[in-house]
């Protein structure tokens, strides 16, 4: 079963890497995947989006038209999207940069202060984790979280930015935000 | 040779850089362009460390004519760009035909015509088809769909190049340099005849006679037996490298027909086409030039209707009338960044060829 997911924010919130770091879990779990960006005339502010795809089957198309899950960090996003989410689809919402989140009829969201919930833990930076950790506690059956956390492991070398994303992971399970 | 085992999550451009080192090319030069920079931002981070050179140039045109230089020193050599770079190199790889030099050209299509914009297209297929420079001439053109088949098209690139001493393009587009897929092994070799050594470079004529290699050729005949002679090479291409993938295509009673990353998109419409039970089937092919003509008039014998499916106008679509006089060839293209989703693929073969 293929799972689509629409990454989306202004650049600067860690989209792209949110994006690949699901991407690499997925490796880790040996599924297949694919990841496609926004790519050029994005700047740091301007918007940003991925679309992430990962399934046990061989990956047809990288685009995604209607997502399954959708992790929305800005206003912006939520407004250019909109109509793509449809019955069934999960959203995560960034209600710090949202504040109208209506969605159709049929679409499950939730809506959390990411921001605030990354200040927390140390760093505005880790919005994306925060949101990653939201998505493994909803829906663990598309990544694992010993698998982001392998990912995590691999990618940050320095220990304090390490521990901050690893709490930042661990943020919506150590307050209870689940399915 | 470089193993890697382990799947590593890589863009199309950065497999295309490192399969490129590890085909064993030994230069490269290059100039940024969106959408290819993390090919030629890959070269220049490992190039030197792998023991071969790596020169950003001041320009396209000198890009390539140092990449002819290489050649002809007898090494692996390739440059890279986009659709506006790729058409300043054209007089280089008119050259490197002439001169009958092997190099790799990636071209990493943007949309166009001028400069564009830098959001994907495939609107450089007749120009990458038809030689692209002047003169008679023509590369081997291979297109790969994921980023583990650019590493073996590279791969494959280099040795086609290497054993008929001819330029050969990858024509890749912006979705594939841009996407990001598992690769597994950097390690697979398609191509089985065996490469000559380079005996005609220019190494410096030591113990032996002087090697030449020009395109010039000014006494009365001389050069029309040189292209008598390239001839023959595009004739034994045109017949041995033909490459093609087909998916369920045994009972279809619709063909698609698209290439890169488009087949990806069709062979989606294609699995939505059967859920809705209609026997639909997709051929691609993997050389644009020589266009795998065996295969599609086999293919497409039984086929009722065929859909060619390009983000151009119409380019591809060309060579698929020209192989299948007898078929009805219906067109769905979008140009200037427009890419046919696999809905309005679906929704057009519902609606014209049903």
């Amino acid at each position: 079963m293929s799972k689509q997911i629409l990454v989306s924010g202004f650049g600067g919130q860690g989209i792209l890497s949110l994006g690949r770091i699901l991407a690499k879990s997925a490796i880790v779990e040996d599924k297949n995947v694919t990841w496609f960006p926004s790519y050029g005339a994005e700047v740091r502010g301007g918007t940003s989006h991925c679309f992430v795809k990962i399934s046990k089957e061989p990956i047809a198309s990288p685009f995604v038209e209607y997502p399954d899950i959708g992790i929305i960090l800005n206003q912006p996003s939520l407004d250019r999207y909109r109509k793509q989410f449809k019955k069934g689809c999960f959203l995560i919402l960034n209600s710090d940069f949202i504040s109208n989140d209506s969605v159709n009829k049929g679409v499950k969201k939730i809506s959390l202060p990411l921001n605030r919930m990354a200040l927390e833990c140390g760093s505005l930076k880790v919005t994306n984790i925060i949101a990653l950790g939201v998505l493994i506690s909803f829906s663990p059956e598309i990544i694992k979280e010993d698998s982001a956390i392998q990912v995590l492991n691999e990618i940050y070398r320095n220990k304090e930015i390490l521990k901050q994303n690893l709490d930042a992971l661990g943020k919506a399970k150590s307050l209870g935000i689940k399915n | 040779m470089q193993k890697i085992n382990k799947r590593k999550l890589m863009s199309g451009n950065e497999a295309i850089a490192e399969a490129g080192i590890i085909a064993g090319c030994k230069f490269y030069a290059g100039y940024p362009i969106t959408p290819q920079n993390e090919l030629i931002a890959y070269m220049a981070q490992n190039m030197k460390k792998r023991g071969g050179i790596f020169i950003q140039a001041e320009s396209e045109i000198a890009a390539v004519n140092m990449v002819l230089g290489a050649a002809a020193a007898g090494v692996r050599a390739m440059t890279s760009s986009s659709s506006p770079g790729i058409s300043l190199k054209q007089e280089g790889i008119s050259y490197l035909a002439g001169c009958e030099l092997p190099a790799l050209i990636v071209n990493v299509m943007r949309a166009g015509p001028g400069l564009g914009d830098i959001s994907s297209s495939q609107s450089d297929y007749f120009q990458a088809t038809r030689g692209g420079g002047h003169g008679d001439y023509f590369t081997p053109v291979l297109a790969p769909w994921s980023v583990e088949e650019a590493v073996n098209l590279v791969m494959l690139g280099f040795d086609i190049a290497d054993y008929y001493r001819n330029p050969v393009m990858i024509l890749a587009d912006a979705i594939i340099g841009q996407m990001m897929e598992p690769v597994g092994s950097f390690n697979k070799r398609q191509f089985r005849k065996k490469i000559e050594p380079k005996d005609w470079a220019l190494t410096g004529a030591k113990g032996r006679p002087p090697n030449s290699i020009k395109s010039l050729f000014l006494q009365e005949g001389v050069l029309e037996q040189h292209n008598k002679k390239l001839k023959k090479k595009w004739d034994k291409i045109r017949k041995n490298e033909q490459r093609f993938f087909i998916f369920d295509t045994e009972d279809a009673d619709y063909l698609v027909v698209a290439y890169g990353s488009q087949a990806r998109i069709s062979l989606e419409a294609v699995n939505i086409l059967r859920k809705q039970g209609i026997k639909a089937g997709l051929f691609r092919p993997i050389s644009l030039w020589p266009f795998p003509i065996k295969g599609l008039k086999k293919i497409a014998e039984n086929v009722k209707k065929v859909l060619v499916v390009e983000q151009s106008l119409g380019q591809m679509v060309e060579d698929v009338r020209l192989c299948l006089p007898e078929k009805q060839i219906y067109f769905l293209g979008r140009a200037g960044g427009g890419v046919p989703s696999s809905g309005e693929i679906v929704k057009y073969i519902n609606r014209k060829l049903l």
